[in-house]
């Protein structure tokens, strides 16, 4: 009772859902989304079978836990870049709601985009909405079978390409496909591909827009960042008003009409199932079919465009529109600081890494000379793409010196090594113990100094 | 006028109530395990699992750990969401604070 939104009866719990069947429309904003969704989907479906310096440009390569992204990579130890690169996703989020208000749903999100492609064949296979329409309504007989068929089968095949790239960023696309040609796909290749394929089919073929109504947290929060200058789609209720049907070539005036002809394509071109008419509501995707729809209608009728456009609360109230305001000032130099500080932590990150970890089973033996020895394992890590010579040695105690089996390790490139160590100090050098620090030097043209601290643990001496 | 009529309910797609909480409950719990995974196993390698003593032999693979921790977080994550859905939509008209109530119409 206290949940229902208003203006919806309480429908019976399993009451079988409507089908909506948007028409479709032509015009520069649907020109506008069908770039948006060949650039997107392109770059997701190119991008796997792109290489870098002979390996896959970008590879999330989960078994290794290790991510490459061209000529960069990245392990667990960068988890904090990732999460930085999250909050400027949310604030960039924040940043063009305020500004354009639901751009990201009418064009860019995943779900808005993989729907078009599953309209797109819809419409191959089984015509126009009316047509569909009738489709549905009629008979199951050949031509209704043949076309479910057709469509089906555009469907299933691209929702199982869909989960094989999806896959393919974390696996090598190279070695996917040949697992996919033998036959011979891992359990766990094969399971992605058919959860990831499941689930772009039932959200773009089935699901849709209602994810957008139901199910996704951003367009509930998004109104929050809206203001009075914030881009939205709007009716001009006062050039539209009163609405009515006319021949095409009598003075609307005269008859004390508007300029909305009420012909309803605006709400049939509607994804959500809309009327844009009744003003912004809460499931307004930001499309611009109603836009689309209304203007081929005005060129029609001869009256100018843009009785439905995108627009702002303050223009459509007569008053002006600011774009620089304090809202965006303030999420823009949020943004701008944090991507320099992106730039700038991926520019200088450290690309050799030293951890150092204590032997747990002894805390220190002493040797037949009297010198005192600590055991450690050394975890080097070369985050660069070629390999890496270091020098190994400890600083900070007097007398002490370090041994391996060999002082100069080798990484290979984008890989990580544990090197056993021991430390042995002087005779009474130290007693209880000592901070001392373990340092890697990087040979070779520019030598660079890693150094860890370590903890060495002698007997308590007179 | 009476065909547009017509157009118009034919348009308007809606979901059941019990449609609505399923889709809500198993998509938001769906971002909060990927959110959760995410954090978990950039932290924790799942290989080491596989270093118990007698471990069993399809846990060997980290990829077999990473999809056991990521439907572990969503079954998790599914059993909170629509407790807590079920709490909300069958708490007592009583309790709720009339001046909060989102009416109909």
């Amino acid at each position: 009772m206290t949940r229902e939104p208003p203006n919806v009866p309480q429908d019976s719990l399993y009451a079988a859902r409507q089908k909506v069947y948007p028409r479709e429309v032509s015009g520069r904003f649907n020109r506008l989304r069908t770039i948006a969704v060949v650039v997107l989907l392109g770059l997701f479906y190119v991008m796997p079978w792109v290489r870098w310096e002979g390996h896959q440009a970008i590879l999330f390569d989960l078994p290794a836990r290790k991510f490459h992204v061209f000529g960069l990579t990245f392990f667990p130890q960068d988890f904090f870049l990732l999460t930085w690169l999250l909050i400027i996703a949310a604030l960039s989020l924040f940043f063009f709601t305020a500004l354009a208000g639901r751009l990201w749903c009418g064009y860019a999100c995943p779900q808005t985009v993989w729907t078009q492609i599953f309209v797109w064949m819809e419409r191959l296979a089984e015509g126009s909405r009316q047509q569909r329409i009738k489709l549905d309504r009629g008979p199951w007989n050949f031509n209704k079978i043949w076309r479910k068929t057709a469509k089906q089968t555009m469907w299933i095949s691209f929702a199982l390409f869909t989960g094989y790239t999806f896959v393919g960023y974390f696996t090598p696309i190279r070695e996917l496909t040949d697992h996919v040609l033998t036959l011979s796909l891992g359990k766990w290749e094969l399971f992605w591909t058919l959860f990831y394929g499941f689930a772009t089919y039932g959200n773009a073929g089935y699901m849709r827009e209602q994810v957008c109504k139901y199910m996704c947290p951003y367009a509930r929060f998004q109104s929050a960042m809206f203001d009075r200058d914030t881009l939205i789609i709007a009716y001009d209720a006062n050039r539209g008003e009163p609405r009515g049907s006319r021949p095409r070539k009598i003075d609307p005036r005269s008859r004390n009409l508007g300029d909305c002809i009420d012909c309803t394509l605006c709400v049939q071109a509607c994804p959500t199932g809309i009327d844009i008419r009744k003003g912004l509501q809460l499931e307004c995707i930001a499309c611009a079919a109603c836009i689309d729809a209304c203007d081929a209608v005005m060129d029609q009728m001869g009256y100018p465009r843009a009785l439905v456009r995108y627009t702002t609360q303050n223009a459509t109230d007569g008053k002006p529109t600011r774009i620089l305001r304090p809202r965006i000032l303030v999420y823009g130099t949020l943004l701008t600081l944090l991507i320099s500080g992106f730039i700038f932590a991926v520019a200088t990150r450290q690309l050799i890494e030293l951890d150092v970890l204590r032997d747990r089973n002894a805390l220190y033996r002493t040797l037949d000379d009297g010198r005192i020895e600590n055991v450690y394992t050394l975890r080097l890590v070369n985050k660069n793409g070629d390999p890496r010579t270091v020098r190994l040695y400890v600083e900070g105690l007097p007398g002490a010196e370090l041994d391996a089996e060999t002082t100069t390790v080798r990484i290979d490139p984008a890989a990580v090594m544990s090197v056993p160590v021991r430390v042995r100090a002087p005779a009474g050098s130290v007693s209880g113990g000592i901070d001392v620090r373990i340092v890697a030097e990087e040979l070779g043209g520019k030598s660079k100094r890693i150094e860890s601290k370590a903890r060495f643990i002698a007997p308590v001496g007179p | 006028m009476a065909a547009n009529e017509e157009e118009i309910v034919e348009t308007t797609a809606r979901w059941s109530r019990l449609r609505q909480d399923i889709g809500v409950v198993l998509w938001c719990s769906f971002l909060a395990a990927c959110v959760a995974t995410m954090l978990f196993f950039a932290v924790f390698d799942p290989i080491y699992l596989s270093q118990d003593d007698d471990p069993p032999p399809w846990l060997a693979d980290r990829r077999t750990g990473y999809a056991i921790g990521f439907f572990f977080f969503w079954m998790v994550t599914t059993i909170s969401a629509g407790l807590t859905a079920w709490l909300i939509d069958t708490r007592s008209s009583n309790d709720v604070d009339s001046s909060s109530v989102r009416r109909d119409s």
